[in-house]
């Protein structure tokens, strides 16, 4: 009865504002808490995409890749992770029976679900430092997802195997994936204090290449804990600013894509979702297709037109994934940039961080660097002890990027990386613009 | 003439960008012409014993807990270092180490420097972490802004001083309204505190340390760093 009336609120709530992404789910789970539970009951066993960066990308891909395979899937797009979200992206349908969830979930989140609906499968992309005010410390974070891993009978876990940090994870069925040290791949300079201690033994690990935060090529002299092998892997690979192309080894078969987004972060989020779809046994067809076709969510490696200028646009919300898409802009020489930071809740209060990424690339930029947002002024800061000679500040967003993309010629690159409730406040003056 | 400052375990004790205190100060010996020589020190790894100053940051628990042996191993070397003329900047869990002991978040409680008369409780029974944006204000250096993101009680014995006292925001306990340790050490100069962002938002803090440290390698020290505060974007609010 609760359930019912928890799910027709939810609906109503969905009619008045069909957009929303968590308020009608947070309606209906505070009628009915047991909503969720009986709506996963209806479904297929569920694919489940957790860890720190990737997650929605990864997603991205793997729906993009099912689809193509012609299954009936529920994708929660949004992006929103959070029970509210998930349980708003299941009222979005019409008909639930024996559709396949593929749902990003946040890494506290994931172990309420899976104790009522144990998944078929899930990806984890990788565990990075973020938002310690939220969950405090690294090995908090990885035992709230070892909570989380319950699967049914034949379940699979798919693993990052350069992930020092997630590799720590049990389960009965793993898959890893992973880029081979033999890849053509490029040295990280980055500060990073995730590859200081085995997660095992707690000393000190060791690596003979590291290439993108604490992932790399690992082992561990105290315990002999090291990188596992990789059944599915990248044994080429050329990263350009636009895509990347990778081949990709399965165990009997190898496949050549070309992934439609920059930065090694993407090559990461393409072979953990193409592991997947190997692992749900997808032909490579459509695994293929399903990559190659990819079109990015807003914010997330989106290209977008703004006052008749290209735009791209990338989040950030942590050290790794910022310096990251910093390396990215330092290879575009023609790159002009804008830094929205925002510290509410869903940024992460704490901006301390900012001085862990590696804004050092943007020391030798042509072009001045607009910044803005509520921490607008520290990241201000940031840039100047990094050397940077231009800044532009402004404390009102709008008019940062109105300036921003008004004061461009056609030969410049624009590129915004803005925190995640600051990519909101973008994406709503995209709209009215586009109105 | 190049100084020498220390940062110590700068991979295991850097949790909230502590080494943009490091970043502050290279900022600012470059705009007074100072040559700075930033050494890491790492586990077993010697301390310079030229350094004029020694930075340790905080880390997770078990990051503590595994320089801990190393790092008490040190105290009589960084007794004399400092007692010598050295300054020692300890930053969140850096500041609550150079206490008597302090408490991890399972009430673990644990041996520290002992340079100083403070301990470290944990946060008692509905206490909550000590998250967001500080204010306070102290004789030597006027309002100083940070954030600060910590679980542990800091108190300070009858003989010490706060480095500031709260305007805004929970400082060592959310009690006393007091933020932070300044001690004057035989020659030397001990400051602990739990702001992030220390030295990058409270420039006047990096320009003193780096006169104290600088005094007899610059002449017209103050002329100088006149100049270059007037060149600064007036923007920026620190």
């Amino acid at each position: 009865m609760k359930n019912k009336l928890g799910f027709y609120a939810g609906k109503l709530a969905l009619t008045a504002s069909p957009k929303s992404t968590s308020a009608p789910g947070l309606l209906a789970s505070k009628i009915a808490p047991e909503l969720l539970k009986e709506l996963f009951n209806n479904l297929q066993s569920p694919v489940f995409i957790t860890g720190t960066n990737g997650k929605s990308s990864s997603a991205g891909f793997l729906a993009n890749i099912l689809e193509k395979n012609k299954q009936n899937i529920i994708h929660n797009k949004s992006g929103a992770n959070l029970v509210s979200g998930l349980l708003t992206a299941l009222l979005k349908e019409n008909n639930l029976k024996n559709k396949k969830p593929i749902l990003e979930i946040d890494e506290a989140v994931l172990r309420k679900i899976t104790s009522f609906a144990p998944a078929e499968l899930i990806l984890v992309t990788n565990f990075f430092r973020d938002q310690l005010d939220r969950f405090g410390e690294m090995q908090k974070t990885i035992s709230l997802v070892q909570e989380g891993l319950k699967f049914t009978e034949s379940g699979v876990l798919i693993n990052n195997a350069d992930d020092p940090n997630t590799c720590h994870l049990k389960a009965k069925n793993t898959i890893y994936y992973g880029i081979l040290p033999q890849a053509q791949f490029l040295n990280s300079p980055i500060f990073a204090p995730e590859l200081a201690n085995c997660p095992n033994c707690n000393s000190d690990l060791n690596y003979s290449a590291q290439w993108l935060g604490q992932l790399g090529d690992f082992y561990c002299r105290h315990c002999n804990y090291q990188k596992p092998q990789p059944q599915v892997f990248v044994s080429s690979l050329s990263l350009s600013p636009n895509h990347s192309e990778a081949i990709i080894n399965f165990e009997h078969n190898s496949l050549k894509i070309q992934i439609p987004l920059p930065g090694l972060f993407n090559v990461y989020n393409a072979i953990g979702a193409a592991t997947s779809a190997y692992s749900l046994k997808v032909p490579f067809e459509a695994i293929k297709a399903g990559i190659e076709s990819y079109k990015p969510l807003f914010g997330r490696s989106q290209e977008t037109i703004y006052k008749g200028k290209k735009l791209k646009i990338f989040l950030i919300k942590n050290p790794i994934g910022a310096s990251e898409i910093l390396r990215l802009i330092h290879s575009d020489e023609k790159a002009k940039v804008l830094i929205a930071i925002n510290d509410n809740y869903a940024d992460g209060r704490d901006v301390s961080w900012l001085w862990d990424a590696h804004f050092e690339y943007l020391t030798n930029n042509k072009f001045s660097v607009y910044v803005t947002g509520t921490r607008g002024s520290d990241m201000a800061i940031r840039l100047k002890y990094a050397g940077v000679q231009k800044i532009s500040y402004y404390k009102n967003l709008q008019k940062a990027i109105n300036n921003f993309v008004e004061c461009s010629n056609n030969y410049e690159n624009l590129y915004i990386i803005p925190t995640y409730t600051a990519l909101l406040q973008i994406t709503q003056l995209m709209k009215l613009e586009k109105n | 003439m190049t100084i020498t400052i220390t940062h110590l375990y700068p991979q295991h004790m850097s949790l909230y960008g502590d080494r943009g205190n490091i970043l502050a100060l290279l900022y600012w010996a470059s705009q007074l012409n100072l040559k700075i020589n930033v050494q890491n020190c790492s586990l077993n790894e010697p301390i310079d014993q030229n350094t004029k100053l020694i930075m340790l940051g905080g880390g997770q628990d078990h990051d503590q807990e595994k320089v801990l042996k190393d790092l008490l191993n040190r105290r009589n070397e960084l007794n004399d270092l400092i007692l010598g003329g050295a300054i020692f900047l300890g930053i969140c869990g850096g500041y609550q180490l150079l206490g008597e002991y302090y408490e991890v978040a399972d009430g673990k409680r644990l041996d520290g420097l002992n340079l100083l008369g403070l301990y470290t409780k944990k946060a008692g029974i509905g206490e909550k972490r000590i998250i967001g944006n500080v204010k306070a204000k102290s004789n030597l250096f006027g309002l100083l802004t940070g954030f600060e993101n910590h679980g542990g009680r800091t108190f300070l014995g009858r003989k010490l001083k706060p480095l500031a006292q709260i305007v805004q925001g929970g400082g060592n306990n959310a009690q006393d309204q007091t933020e932070g340790v300044l001690q004057n050490y035989g020659q030397g100069l001990i400051i602990g505190t739990y702001f992030h962002g220390f030295l990058p938002k409270n420039r006047q803090v990096a320009q003193f340390i780096l006169k104290k440290i600088a005094q007899a390698e610059t002449e017209n020290f103050e002329n100088i760093l006149e100049n270059i505060n007037q060149k600064i974007c007036n923007y920026l609010p620190y």
